[in-house]
C-alpha cells in the first residue's frame, strides 16, 4: 500500500540510527502546531473582515484547544498503536486542511467554515501532533526523559514566536496597506486568506521533515551506558507499565490531572492578562506609568520565559526528580503570587522578575508532565496517557480566564484598575496552586494490580494486538 | 543493544546538521523579533 511506509513497522530504526534525530523531528512538529498560540496576530483583521466581535473570533481558537484536549485524549491509544509517524502525518494533514478550510471560509466570508477549518480540524491537528513524538522521545531518551520532552514541548511555545512575527510580515506582504509596526492598522481579509494558505502549506512541508525523519528504536534497545535498574531504583519511578485504560483508574492519574489543571489555571491568570495587567499595577491618578508598547514587551518577555522554563525546568527533572521539581512549581508559585498581589506594585522590575519564573514554571509544567507519567506508569502508552491528561489544559483554559475575568469585571471596568483591585484573583490563584500542591504530595506509586504482564506490554509496542 | 559506532555516527552528520538547521533557523528568527519587541521593556 502506497502509505505502507507509515506504520510503526517501517519506522524501526535501524542499527546506528542517532538519537538525535528525533528531537528536530520532534520540533519540526511542534514549532509548527505551536502557531495556536499567535492567533492574535490576525484576530483584529478577522473581526473587521466579518464585521464580527472578538468573542465570535475568539471562538476559533477555543474550538482549536477543546479538540486539542478531546483529539489527545481519544486518539492517545491509536498514536501509540500506530507509531509516530502515521501520527505526525495524520496531524500535518488535519492541521494543514484547518488552515486551508479556514482561508476559504475567510474567502467566501463564512465564519462557520473558519471554526470547522482552523477551530475543529486543525485542533485535532493540534492534539495529535502535540502527543506524537512524546512517547518515541521518552523511549529514545530513558536516561533523560525531561531533556527529550522539554525541547519537544519548548517547541510549541517556540512555534508562537516564529509564528507571530512571521505572519505580520506575511500579511504586509499581501497587503501594502497593512503596517505591522502600527498597532491601530488592520490587514485586509484577502491578506489574512493568502496568510492561511501559505501557513498551511509551509506547516505541512516542515512537519513532513518530522515524518520522514522519526524512528522507533528496535525493541531491548538503550543508549550505551544506560543502567535501567538505576533508574528504578530512584524514588518514584516505576519499572513496570500500566495501559492507558488502567492508568485512568489509579487515584495517581487524577492527582496529575489535578496537578496540571492547577498549574495551568494559575499560569493563564496571567498570560490572559499580561499586557492590561502591567498597566493597571502602576496606574496612578487614572494615568499608567507603562505605555503600551512597554506592555507589549512584557507580553513578549513572559513567552521567552514561557518557552525557555519547558525547556529548563523539565531538563533539571532528570536531576531533582519530578515530584519535587512540582513542589517548586507549585510551592514557590505560591509564594510568588502572593510576592505578585503584596508588593508587586512596588517597582516594575519586582513585577516583571516575579510575572516571568511564574510564566516559566507555567511551561515548566507542561513539559515536565510527559516524565512524570512515564515514571510512575512506565512506557508501555505513555502518549495516550499524556494525551488524556491533556483534558486538563482545556479544563484550565476555560477556568484561568473565568476565575481572573469574573474577578476584575467586579472589581471595575478595564483601563480605570489597580494593583490592588487584582488581589482577590491573586490570592485565588494561590489557592487553585495549594491545592495542586497537596495532589502532588498524594502522588505515590501505582499499586501493583495496575501493572501489564510484561508480554502484553510488548506485544503492542509490536502491534500484535 | 549500543547506542552506535563512531563510523556510523559521522556518516549521519550531514542529515544532523540539516534536521538541526532546519528547526533552529526558524527558532532563532522569532527568539531575534521576540527579543526586538522586549527592548521597549527596559528602554523606559
Amino acid at each position: 500500500m502506497a502509505l505502507s511506509f507509515l506504520d510503526r513497522e517501517h519506522t524501526v530504526a535501524k542499527p546506528g540510527y542517532s538519537r538525535w534525530l528525533i528531537p528536530p523531528a520532534a520540533l519540526a512538529i511542534h514549532l509548527c502546531i505551536g502557531q495556536a498560540y499567535a492567533t492574535s496576530v490576525y484576530k483584529n483583521a478577522l473581526v473587521a473582515h466579518f464585521e464580527s466581535s472578538l468573542t465570535a473570533i475568539g471562538v476559533i481558537f477555543s474550538i482549536a484547544i477543546v479538540m486539542l484536549g478531546l483529539s489527545a485524549a481519544v486518539m492517545g491509544t491509536w498514536v501509540e498503536r500506530a507509531g509516530p509517524r502515521a501520527a505526525m502525518f495524520t496531524s500535518a494533514c488535519f492541521w494543514a486542511s484547518g488552515f486551508l478550510i479556514g482561508a476559504l471560509g475567510i474567502a467566501t466570508s463564512q465564519l462557520w467554515l473558519v471554526y470547522l477549518g482552523y477551530g475543529f480540524v486543525g485542533g485535532i491537528g493540534l492534539g495529535i501532533g502535540y502527543i506524537s513524538p512524546v512517547s518515541t522521545l521518552i523511549k529514545w531518551f530513558p536516561d533523560r526523559p525531561g531533556l527529550a520532552t522539554g525541547m519537544a514541548i519548548m517547541g510549541f511555545g517556540g512555534g508562537a514566536l516564529v509564528a507571530s512575527p512571521l505572519s505580520r510580515q506575511l500579511m504586509a506582504f499581501y497587503d501594502s496597506g497593512y503596517d505591522p509596526s502600527d498597532s491601530t492598522s488592520v490587514a485586509s481579509g484577502g491578506a489574512v486568506t493568502s496568510l492561511f494558505v501559505t501557513l498551511g502549506i509551509a506547516y505541512f512541508l516542515v512537519m513532513m521533515l518530522g515524518v520522514f525523519t522519526v524512528r522507533v528504536p528496535p525493541p531491548g534497545w538503550a543508549p550505551a551506558g544506560f543502567d535501567a535498574a538505576a533508574v528504578a531504583a530512584k524514588p518514584m519511578v516505576s519499572a513496570a507499565n500500566v495501559s492507558a485504560a488502567n492508568a485512568i483508574r489509579t487515584p495517581q492519574f487524577w492527582f496529575l490531572w489535578t496537578v496540571l489543571f492547577c498549574n495551568v489555571t494559575a499560569g493563564i491568570g496571567i498570560l490572559e492578562q499580561a499586557a492590561p495587567m502591567i498597566q493597571d499595577f502602576f496606574r496612578d491618578g487614572g494615568t499608567s506609568s507603562v505605555a503600551p508598547t512597554t506592555a507589549a514587551g512584557f507580553v513578549a518577555f513572559l513567552s521567552l520565559f514561557n518557552m525557555a522554563g519547558r525547556f529548563v525546568w523539565s531538563s533539571t527533572s532528570d536531576y531533582i526528580g519530578r515530584k519535587p521539581t512540582y513542589i517548586m512549581y507549585l510551592g514557590v508559585g505560591m509564594v510568588l503570587y502572593v510576592l505578585l498581589a503584596t508588593v508587586g506594585h512596588a517597582s516594575t522590575a519586582i513585577f516583571v522578575l516575579v510575572a516571568a519564573v511564574i510564566l516559566s514554571f507555567y511551561g515548566g509544567g507542561f513539559a515536565t508532565i510527559p516524565a512524570y507519567l512515564r515514571d510512575l506508569f512506565g512506557t508501555f502508552q505513555v502518549g495516550a496517557i499524556h494525551g488524556r491528561l491533556l483534558t486538563a489544559w482545556s479544563a484550565a483554559g476555560i477556568a484561568g480566564p473565568l476565575i481572573i475575568n469574573g474577578f476584575l469585571d467586579a472589581q471595575g471596568t478595564p483601563g480605570e484598575l489597580v494593583a490592588a483591585d487584582y488581589r482577590p484573583a491573586l490570592f485565588t490563584m494561590v489557592g487553585v496552586l495549594a491545592l495542586g500542591f497537596v495532589a502532588n504530595a498524594l502522588v505515590r506509586p501505582v499499586a501493583a494490580q495496575f501493572h501489564e504482564s510484561p508480554g502484553r506490554s510488548d506485544a503492542f509496542v509490536e502491534g500484535k494486538v | 543493544m549500543g547506542e552506535q559506532t563512531p563510523e556510523q555516527s559521522s556518516n549521519q552528520v550531514p542529515r544532523l546538521v540539516v534536521t538541526w538547521l532546519v528547526v533552529t533557523v526558524p527558532l532563532a528568527y522569532g527568539l531575534f523579533q521576540t527579543i526586538r519587541s522586549v527592548i521597549p521593556l527596559f528602554a523606559g
